[in-house]
């Protein structure tokens, strides 16, 4: 009985699929665009004042304004150096932490309450601390940013290595395979794609984080640039630079994303 | 190994960095007015628990908490019970929710303070805005998390549609919200504690560690972010016992 | 345009449109008034200091004086200053601020209708602050190093006057955007190279910076400015209401400028949480006859045109601002000649030095 109504099912989803099918691509696009013609609108009409919503043409006007004067180009450079450098020592002390944490039942005993409490007091919690203690200066950034990092890919990766079923590794000391063949045949595939979601999050978190900190403690960069135009009221300036820091973002994302998946499917097998 | 030993082991990191600052301070090594010590967190976590104006302060912030995070998972959870059930709705929306899932959360502040004012109004829109975006997701994940044969069911059975609801839909995702709304408390302190950051000064815990932090009192900054973290674990721990007795009922059928 | 201020308005002319006997009935006095003031205490304390309004935030003269009408007065404290007052009064949600000129003339250029009604808080000194070991002792030194302004307030622009007599720009500095708290603390701990500060340095700082510019009394024009403004839409609904604020706030000014007050004064002062002794260095040097002064003289009108001018000259407006309507002389007037003071305080040229009339 239930068979047939599967294929009663199967039949009538079969055919609402084809045709949206054609459609599906362009449905993305509907409201993203209809919100934009509702905001041209709106501000055309003069419904909401210029002084709290500017123009969707005003604020790309302010966006080109920004990219000829060569500010845009400045603070983007900025502020990715800066995630990037942060990412880079938050994972190059994540990466072996979560090995650590998973290889050695000590270093779990030890370090491991000390880290989990401090993960749980929120990152914005933090900030005023670290600013005591490290000033406004580049070392705060590198150092929070360092810090979102890290929770992240050291859970992910102790997770990752702990949830390797033991028979793995036993079939690798069975083979009498060294250190170094055990870590790329057995420990790379399986741990690979969990790790690499931590490092995706890790980056997304960082670029938060990063924002977050350039508003609290400006000096150069993007936040720096959004904090500047809301002390001169200038929303479009201001929405133009959201436009940035959320393409950033999103193209962040979007390219470990491309990578998650390119390694999906030379490991995914594995787990 | 025994209970004793793992909690002794677990304390013997902070408890040696606890020790090391102390001697450092009580030597003079470091100057105890910059860099406060253990015993001076300890005073300033008496003082401030002795001060009615601390706890009228912290209850601000968790009312606000509240609010903010009530009204996100309001909003929150029919939208993602819509975007979950409608393939269309979902294809409509799918990019601006991609977007927004990438957009640091704190851009919006300085564009809602201008929208919202800079006062309560704008903090509680910008707690609510941090607690829905969570408690949307994962309701879409709870609602695609519904066994297919219920919903064949559904369509079997032709029920009204307020019972496929109550019986069908809700119990199915409520894992998903459950999680939802779990990650929905955790942010929204999170979003209360940046609130007081950015938005205008007001009453609060948030607004409590950054004035601390301009007088330079480390240990009022300490004492705080312990606090502000502990409220954060308490939370966690809430949700996930009310997590645990919802579904106590639902081991056969949670995702 | 169809704006929320013109809506207002509208609203609020509605009554006048109505016969003479239903004016008389209309409500004189409004339901709130809200003052927003671009200062706050130490730690974000709803308090402030170095002018008038102080005095009459503490001394309780507008809930006096609007008592017998009901009138709930609100008091809001912004410690992101004149940008966040500016972001209030874009929401409706003050109808008198206290602001430096800068966030005043941002907003103009923005749309934002407002009414200018007196002068407070004036000619507060400017320093510039470097570490005490610093190699900078010059202005000129400053060039290429790190300076902490507070930006958007009135200290910008007296920033980048101070800045051009020594031939530079923001731009041959890295400007980094702080609140004064923070910026002080910073360059004492070496973070950033230099900081302008408004009114004094702070106590805690004082040993480790040394001061390498200082406004002098010689040098008014690249003092910031202050005044107290009024909405449009308020002052349209409620002139009498405007009237009676500017009535009380030149009777505290008054009481301001006498030396025997001095210590009153100082002690309202003190409520920011700022020591007495750093309120005492920063005001005892400053004439509290000329401190206190409300009026729109040659100096002061000179001093908002040059700043408005130079905002559009420094890129901190777009378009220019025309300060022609802006004045609203009338409250001011009234309320010198009900109180018969006239020519208490002095009047100034341009220049802020020679005195006139």
């Amino acid at each position: 009985m239930s068979q047939a109504v599967n294929i009663v099912l199967d039949r009538r989803q079969s055919k609402v699929r084809a045709p949206s099918l054609r459609l599906g691509a362009l449905r993305g696009v509907v409201a993203p665009l209809v919100l934009l013609a509702l905001w041209q609108f709106i501000s055309a009409r003069g419904l909401v004042s210029s002084l709290v919503l500017p123009s969707p043409v005003q604020v790309l006007v302010a966006l080109r304004g920004l990219a000829e004067s060569g500010l845009l180009a400045s603070s983007i450079a900025i502020s990715l150096r800066r995630l990037f450098l942060g990412y880079a020592l938050g994972v190059a002390i994540g990466l072996p932490l979560g090995v650590l944490l998973a290889a050695s039942s000590l270093a779990r005993k030890l370090i491991g309450p000390s880290f989990y409490a401090t993960a749980r007091v929120p990152l914005l919690a933090w900030v005023p601390f670290l600013m005591v203690i490290f000033g406004i200066g580049e070392v705060l950034k590198l150092f929070i940013i360092a810090k979102a990092v890290l929770t992240p890919v050291t859970m992910n990766t102790e997770r990752a290595i702990a949830a390797i079923p033991a028979g793995w590794r036993e079939l690798g000391r069975m083979y009498r395979l060294s250190a170094f063949t055990s870590a790329r045949r057995i420990l790379l595939p399986a741990t690979i794609l969990p790790v690499f979601v931590g490092l995706r999050f890790g980056l997304i978190q960082a670029w938060s984080v990063l924002i977050v900190v350039e508003l609290l403690a400006s000096t150069r960069g993007l936040g720096f640039q959004l904090t500047m135009a809301r002390q001169l009221f200038q929303l479009d300036t201001m929405m133009a630079l959201m436009l940035v820091i959320g393409v950033i973002g999103f193209v962040l994302d979007r390219g470990l994303a491309l990578a998650e998946r390119v390694l999906v499917r030379q490991y995914g097998g594995g787990a | 190994m025994n209970r004793v030993a793992t909690l002794s082991l677990g304390l013997a990191l902070p408890l040696a960095v606890a020790v090391l600052w102390q001697a450092a301070a009580s030597t003079n090594l470091i100057d105890v007015t910059q860099w406060a010590s253990p015993v001076l967190v300890v005073q300033a976590f008496g003082t401030q628990f002795a001060d009615p104006q601390f706890w009228t302060d912290l209850s601000d912030s968790l009312v606000r908490a509240a609010l903010g995070t009530t009204l996100g998972v309001i909003a929150g959870i029919p939208l993602g019970l819509v975007l979950g059930l409608s393939r269309h709705v979902r294809a409509l929306f799918a990019p601006i929710l991609d977007a927004a899932k990438v957009i640091p959360f704190f851009t919006w502040v300085p564009l809602l303070s201008v929208w919202a004012g800079s006062g309560e109004t704008g903090k509680i829109i910008f707690i609510a805005l941090a607690a829905a975006l969570p408690v949307l997701f994962s309701t879409i994940e709870g609602v695609f998390s519904i066994q297919p044969r219920h919903r064949e069911l559904v369509h079997l059975l032709r029920l009204r549609p307020v019972t496929v609801l109550r019986r069908v839909i809700l119990p199915g995702a409520a894992p998903g919200i459950l999680r939802g709304v779990h990650l929905a408390l955790l942010y929204g302190w999170l979003a209360t504690i940046g609130a007081e950051y950015f938005f205008e000064a007001g009453p609060g815990i948030g607004g409590n560690i950054m004035g601390a932090r301009e007088l330079y009192e480390l240990d009022v900054v300490v004492a705080d972010m312990i606090v502000i973290g502990l409220i954060g674990i308490l939370l966690d721990i809430l949700a996930h016992g009310v997590e645990r007795y919802w579904l106590r009922g639902q081991g056969g059928h949670s995702a | 345009m169809f704006t929320r201020r013109r809506f207002a308005a509208s609203l609020a002319a509605i009554p006048l449109l109505a016969a003479p006997a239903v004016l008389r009935a209309a409500p004189q006095s409004p339901p709130r008034l809200r003052f927003g003031v671009a200062m706050a205490g130490l730690g974000g304390r709803p308090y402030s200091l170095g002018s008038v309004v102080a005095v009459v935030h503490v001394q309780g003269l507008l809930e006096k004086e609007f008592a017998a009408d009901g009138t709930s007065i609100e008091w809001q404290f912004f410690a992101g200053a004149g940008p966040a007052v500016n972001e209030a009064l874009a929401n409706n949600a003050l109808d008198f601020a206290w602001q430096g000129d800068l966030p005043e003339i941002v907003a103009r250029s923005r749309g934002l209708g407002t009414k200018q009604l007196f002068v407070a808080g004036n000619r507060s000194p400017v320093f510039v602050v470097a570490a005490k070991d610093s190699s900078i002792n010059s202005l000129a030194d400053l060039k290429g190093k790190t300076v902490a302004n507070f930006q958007g307030t009135n200290l910008q622009l007296s920033v980048d006057r101070i800045l051009q007599t020594a031939g530079l720009t923001e731009q041959d500095l890295q400007i980094v955007n702080l609140d004064q708290v923070t910026a002080v603390q910073a360059v004492a701990e070496h973070q950033i190279d230099a900081s302008f500060v408004q009114l004094g340095v702070p106590p805690h700082a004082e040993n480790l910076l040394k001061v390498i510019f200082h406004s002098g009394p010689a040098q008014p024009t690249l003092t910031p400015q202050a005044s107290v403004i009024t909405t449009e839409a308020f002052s349209i609904a409620y002139p009498q209401a405007v009237d009676r604020v500017v009535r009380v706030s030149l009777q505290a000014a008054h009481w301001a400028a006498q030396p025997q007050n001095r210590d009153a004064l100082y002690a309202i002062f003190a409520k920011t949480g700022y020591p007495l002794p750093y309120i005492q260095k920063i005001f005892d040097p400053l004439s509290p006859l000329v401190g206190s002064s409300p009026l729109w003289d040659p100096f002061q009108l000179a001093q908002l045109n040059r700043s408005t001018a130079d905002a559009y000259k420094f890129g901190l407006i777009r378009t220019p601002v025309d300060t022609s309507q802006w004045i609203d002389q009338g409250p001011l007037d009234r309320a010198l000649a009900a109180l018969g003071l006239q020519s208490y305080w002095p009047k100034f040229a341009p220049d802020g030095v020679t005195r006139v009339g």
